[in-house]
């Protein structure tokens, strides 16, 4: 799943980086600095994008027969290649897919864990991503909220998804 | 060389602190939107990057331990060795075109962060590695202990075959 060689990192067949997770909060604090809350909605359409176009593309998500397989397997292979981002360890724990409603919960985000003692949801960046990689997925759009988070004292960044 | 990014279950370590997975599209994409918000995009993404570098390099030292001092006290060869660390990061493959006592010149082949540009048949009119630049930045300004100001002066973005970044010593960043 991970290929690292010299000036090329694979992970799940697309090329990536490795980065200190620092790199990411340290971009959300200089935007929050300048923007206030409104850093929230950048960094939240910034992972939804990304993961709109991409979800799709995984190598893993093409080898299944789009047309025959069941949506909870899709949704089951990307977070087993989310869970290969070194960013924590991701579990889906609701998967209702009548209702279009989904839970998500992240042990040990790397985004929020320097924010720890903050008091504050951290993850919208994350949220993003799982909004854009689920509703590409199941076909039709859902929006993301982070209702816990390590950030704010609780044990693990949870994030729910609803249909829009 | 690959012994200091370490895999522990499905986590990845450099110099044994945690690092993420950013594939290069997530990256296109979260430099798009912060352009398209903030006013100074580029310093922010070059302020960034080095800052990123700057605790890579605390935790590089760390890891030597003993031997650190021995390579921080020839700068030419520490340079020459955070460069390789760099190239197993993924954002290309970096080397040193040029050195002299003013200047650097570095070349990155295959930039991820100008790489999409070119899967997307995007032409830029001025170069886009402002996070590479900072890393840059930051990688010499911790091992020649001087500020330092690094421009790109190529880009694949732009048409070019490679990215170009001048390091010139001495020069507020």
């Amino acid at each position: 799943m991970v290929s690292i060689e010299k000036g090329l990192v694979v992970v799940a067949g697309e090329r990536s980086v490795l980065i200190p997770p620092t790199f990411i909060t340290a971009l959300q604090d200089r935007v929050m600095k300048e923007k206030g809350e409104e850093w929230r909605k950048i960094f939240y359409q910034a992972g939804k994008k990304a993961m709109e176009r991409l979800a799709p593309t995984y190598e893993m998500i093409m080898l299944i027969p789009r047309n025959s397989a069941p949506k909870k397997k899709l949704i089951e292979e990307l977070v087993e290649i989310w869970s290969w981002m070194s960013c924590g360890r991701p579990e889906v724990t609701k998967i209702d897919l009548k209702n279009n409603n989904f839970v998500f919960r992240l042990y040990g985000s790397t985004i929020a864990k320097p924010y720890i003692g903050r008091g504050d949801m951290m993850c919208d960046y994350l949220a993003g991503m799982i909004a854009g990689g689920f509703s590409s997925i199941i076909g039709k759009p859902l929006k993301c909220k982070e209702v816990r988070c390590i950030a704010n004292g609780d044990e693990f960044c949870e994030f729910e998804l609803k249909g829009v | 060389m690959v012994d200091y990014i370490q895999k522990k279950m499905k986590n990845l370590f450099l110099f044994g602190e945690q690092v993420s997975v950013l594939d290069i599209r997530s990256f296109y994409y979260l430099k798009k939107e912060i352009e398209s918000s903030v006013k100074n995009p580029d310093e922010i993404l070059y302020a960034t990057g080095k800052d990123a570098v700057r605790e890579m390099q605390k935790s590089f030292v760390k890891f030597l331990g003993n031997s650190a001092p021995l390579l921080m006290s020839d700068p030419g060869n520490a340079l020459g060795e955070f460069i390789e660390v760099l190239n197993y990061l993924g954002l290309g493959e970096i080397s040193i075109a040029e050195s002299a006592p003013k200047m650097i010149k570095f070349t990155v082949r295959h930039s991820a962060e100008a790489q999409e540009f070119v899967n997307l048949r995007e032409r830029s009119k001025f170069p886009v590695c402002h996070a590479i630049a900072g890393i840059l930045a930051g990688v010499c300004e911790g091992v020649l202990r001087n500020p330092v100001k690094c421009t790109e002066t190529r880009c694949i973005s732009c048409g070019d075959d490679f990215c170009e970044f001048v390091i010139k010593k001495g020069e507020m960043g």
